[in-house]
């Protein structure tokens, strides 16, 4: 397991703390969790409640769902990272997609509780982290609506019906 | 310019705003009229101004060959729009239209350009309306298309004779 001064620098190159100048990214790495999780075991099931933003540290999360034949169906991989959950920290709601480990992995867990009271307390990363999630939000719907598009072209052609279980959990990191 | 920061109070998009933060909102918005069909954004320009529905109905549409178009969605009063070109800086992912009569309140693109990067108070309060609002429309295309993929495709294609079929995700 990595210890803090390395999983700060290591942060510090990803997503959402690249942001952040040095301090600001220790006061809120010191506010998540760090965990890491078996290869195979569940990180979080489709429909249970999610409040809380991911960042894949070290290996990778593999999501699923369950198609309506019980059958579960690959959605994406995610790598080294890779940000999930990025909803849920501003407006909590059931996880879309089954989360596992698809080797052993290390994830930085930020709970939605940490964002609210960074915001409350007016902290200078709070506005930070808050915009890198625009971004991101800004991506998905970029993601979703070229999903959109290419199902209805598909589907104007007369290809059989695509079954877009759920259009935005096949867009990686969600 | 500037508008009645009345018209704001009563939209549920700014309930966390205070009576400063409204009129100052106000004070960089403008009342527009649009007459049925009118198209205010046009997909593939470049960036610029947001709305907001203050009366009527927008329809968002997406081009795919043929002439024909995909209704993404249809937006009731209060609700905003041309948001993402401003935070990601490409081009306008869709058009938008009035879908009859409507009245709606725009804020120029460097106006929303500041909101989006300073971090003073209020403009992180809009940032995060704006997150929410996002979230909101994505998730609701994402249950709508999904529920959709079996209906017939038609359904899902303008004119507006099949926009019946979007009512139920207004206000």
């Amino acid at each position: 397991m990595m210890n803090f001064e390395e999983i700060l620098a290591r942060v510090r190159q990803m997503p959402l703390f690249s942001a952040l100048s040095e301090l600001e990214a220790r006061q809120v790495l010191e506010q998540c969790q760090i965990a890491l999780y078996k290869k195979g075991s569940r990180i979080f099931r489709e429909g249970s409640m999610g409040d809380s933003l991911m960042i894949v540290l070290q290996g990778r999360v593999d999501l699923t769902c369950e198609a309506d034949d019980g059958v579960n169906v690959e959605l994406a991989t995610l790598q080294e990272g890779a940000v999930l959950g990025e909803m849920a920290v501003i407006d909590p709601a059931v996880r879309a997609a089954t989360a596992m480990a698809g080797a052993n992995t290390v994830l930085l867990t930020m709970q939605k509780e940490i964002l609210d009271e960074l915001l409350e307390a007016e902290h200078p990363a709070a506005a930070k982290l808050q915009r890198y999630i625009l971004r991101l939000l800004a991506g998905r719907f970029r993601t979703i609506d070229d999903r959109i598009e290419t199902l209805f072209i598909a589907r104007l052609q007369d290809a059989p019906p695509a079954h877009p279980r759920s259009l935005w959990s096949l867009v990686p990191g969600e | 310019m500037g508008i009645d920061p009345k018209m704001l109070a009563k939209l549920p998009l700014f309930s966390t705003f205070t009576q400063d933060d409204l009129q100052q909102l106000a004070g960089k918005m403008t009342l527009r009229n649009l007459p049925t069909n009118y198209t205010l954004i046009h997909q593939d320009d470049a960036s610029g101004s947001i709305y907001i529905v203050i009366e009527g109905r927008l329809r968002i549409t997406r081009a795919l060959a043929d002439r024909q178009e995909i209704v993404l969605a249809r937006l009731g009063k209060g609700r905003l729009t041309g948001i993402i070109a401003g935070i990601d800086g490409k081009p306008r992912s869709a058009s938008v239209r009035a879908a009859e009569d409507s009245t709606v309140v725009e804020m120029e693109a460097e106006d929303y350009a500041e909101l989006l990067t300073s971090s003073q108070p209020m403009h992180v309060r809009f940032q995060r309306m704006l997150a929410q609002e996002m979230i909101r429309m994505l998730r609701s295309a994402n249950q709508r298309f999904t529920r959709g993929a079996t209906l017939p495709v038609e359904e899902f294609l303008s004119p507006r004779h099949l926009d019946g079929f979007m009512d139920e995700v207004d206000e």
